[in-house]
């Protein structure tokens, strides 16, 4: 018998594919679509985190010629371009009169990294530095950073003014120490101390230069601290105040007062130290080796024959200021002779380190340039000192040379300074020492 | 007389054949054309819905400066803000509203710093917004809100 195919059969095959192409056709579609949506999706979210990611700061603001002089370090990974700059007088704002306008920047790309400068030096304004101006940089991603020029004179900081010590001796140191704090949400420029005005009251007072003189810019919630050294001098109980009206250069007017008063030195077995400068020594520190010596050794008599090297202890009362030591910083020890007239002075140098094993030995004081000031004893720190060379500087080890009472001062010398290679103040102190006697 | 080794299909056959071929091709053509019909509105309305979600997300808009106007006078004294608008999207959009501390604002300076208004990408546009009570006030933090066409709301703070 003959099998064949019936026609209805075959129609809904054809209605079938039909049926199924339209639905493939619909699906791969829907795919399409939902894959270009996928792309809007990551690509806006690329964008954010773009946005995110894009970082600058102000590093400095400067009005040369009556034009802003903006310098913007880029400290993001990706480059910016800034397309906008928004400049509002602050002072004839608080006037009453609305002056903002807003420009576009000519050089406006800076790389990752890199630093754009000049901003601002062809713009067609011109800037009064005496005015306080607020301006706003914006960039092609929709970032903004705004920071104020000259502003402390619109609104009050928050400014404290402190003498540290408060109360000293006579003719020593003290510390006028001025903190600005940026209260305010936006960056503040140029930030200057005022001059001290001549302080009022019984002792005489006579401050250095302030350090540093100023501050290029200032982010919001940060502290700026410049600092006087004052040296005091008069009675006890005499005192001197300064009264700054106007803390800052062109800053806004608020009334700021310290005082420094002149102090008795009252010295006791507990504070003797301390009080007597402002680098002292731990006197129980003190310790000798001669050579043959595996440790250091206590005690105040030893052999004046033999090479001697000295261990102390000294102590950085200054709690804000390092201390570096000078190369010419040494133990002196002063015979004293039977029937009067002392001398046969003899030196022992500061030297870097000492060893006692294997050999017998010292590592002459030296560093890299300057070679000097090479031992820092950082604020409020003690550090223990060797001494041993003839000379200052010298690798070799000296010795008393005879037997005898010996009395003994450690001239200090050195200077409070930043780093080691820095001018800082220069200071030397005689200490007076533990007596010896060499058989 | 019958005859012998010869098969001959009957009318009722061929009528059935015609019957079902017919009821194929209509029932065939109605339900392609019904699917296919629900198939294009489904696609129409998938083609709408994923351009518009996606100019939404496209567009973005930054609230670059706002400035309280301090020398406006008369009706218009400490009651103007101008809000410049910059579309850092990809996309043109329409600004439709703008709140100042969740009033939607309705007067302007002038119209040609009103609302609605077409910002086309990378351009900006200044609304200066008149409140209808009350004044700004210095110190004072001020909650500025902007609506877009397609929903898009986006939140800035200012104080004068």
């Amino acid at each position: 018998m003959k099998s064949r195919r019936g026609l209805s059969t075959v129609v809904g095959t054809v209605f079938a594919i039909i049926a199924l192409t339209t639905t493939i056709t619909y699906v791969t579609y829907s795919m399409n679509t939902l894959d270009k949506y996928n792309q809007s999706s990551l690509l806006k979210n690329q964008q954010l985190t773009d946005i995110s990611k894009e970082n600058f700061q102000i590093s400095s603001v400067t009005v040369p010629n009556g034009k802003f002089n903006i310098t913007v370090s880029n400290s993001g990974s990706l480059p910016i371009t800034f397309t906008k700059i928004w400049i509002q007088n602050q002072t004839a704002y608080s006037a009453g009169t609305d002056w903002t306008n807003s420009y576009v920047p000519t050089n406006n790309f800076v790389a990752p990294g890199g630093i754009l400068k000049n901003i601002g030096q062809n713009l067609p304004v011109s800037i009064n530095s005496a005015y306080s101006y607020n301006v706003k940089l914006v960039t092609s991603r929709g970032n903004t950073q705004q920071f104020k020029v000259n502003s402390p004179s619109v609104t009050p900081l928050n400014i404290q003014l402190y003498s540290i010590p408060s109360g000293v001796a006579s003719g020593t140191n003290s510390e006028l120490m001025m903190i600005v704090t940026n209260n305010g949400s936006s960056i503040l420029t140029n930030i200057s101390p005022s001059s001290l005005p001549v302080p009022t009251g019984s002792a005489t007072c006579t401050a250095g230069s302030v350090s540093p003189t100023s501050y290029s810019t200032l982010l919001p919630g940060s502290t700026a601290i410049f600092k006087w050294d004052v040296i005091i001098s008069g009675l006890k109980g005499s005192s001197c105040t300064y009264t700054l009206a106007k803390p800052l250069q062109n800053g806004y007017s608020q009334n700021l007062q310290t005082t420094i008063t002149v102090n008795s030195v009252s010295v006791s077995q507990a504070s003797y130290a301390s009080a007597t400068g402002t680098l002292s020594l731990n006197y129980t520190s003190f310790r000798w080796a001669q050579s043959g010596s595996t440790n250091w050794n206590l005690g105040w008599s030893f052999t004046g024959a033999n090479p001697t090297m000295f261990s102390v202890q000294v102590t950085n009362n200054n709690s804000t200021g390092d201390f570096y030591v000078s190369q010419y910083t040494q133990l002196a020890f002063h015979k004293v002779q039977s029937g009067g007239g002392g001398s046969n002075d003899v030196p022992f140098f500061l030297v870097n380190a000492t060893n006692k094993l294997p050999s017998f030995g010292v590592t002459a004081f030296s560093c890299s340039s300057p070679n000097d000031y090479c031992i820092k004893i950082p604020a409020g720190q003690t550090v223990m000192l060797n001494f041993s060379a003839s000379s200052a500087q010298g690798g070799d080890i000296n010795r008393l040379g005879s037997g005898g009472s010996w009395f003994n001062m450690l001239l200090l010398f050195g200077k409070y300074a930043n780093s080691r290679s820095g001018s800082g103040t220069l200071y030397g102190q005689d200490i007076p020492f533990l007596a010896v006697q060499s058989t | 007389m019958k005859r012998v080794g010869s098969s001959r299909r009957g009318l009722s056959t061929i009528v059935t054949a015609g019957i079902m071929l017919s009821a194929v091709a209509v029932l065939g053509s109605a339900v392609v054309t019904w699917s296919s019909g629900n198939l294009k509105a489904y696609e129409i309305s998938l083609t709408n819905a994923a351009a518009n979600n996606t100019n939404k997300i496209n567009e973005n808009v930054s609230i670059e400066n706002i400035a309280f106007c301090t020398n406006c006078s008369g009706a218009n004294a400490k009651k103007i803000i101008n809000v410049t608008l910059t579309n850092t999207g990809t996309t043109s959009l329409k600004i439709t509203q703008i709140q100042v501390n969740n009033t939607a604002i309705t007067q302007y300076y002038s119209t040609s710093t009103s609302l609605p208004v077409n910002i086309l990408s990378q351009k900006s546009y200044t609304v200066s917004a008149k409140l209808a009570t009350g004044t700004w006030n210095k110190g004072s933090i001020d909650t500025i809100t902007i609506t877009t066409a397609r929903g898009s709301i986006y939140t800035t703070q200012a104080a004068p």
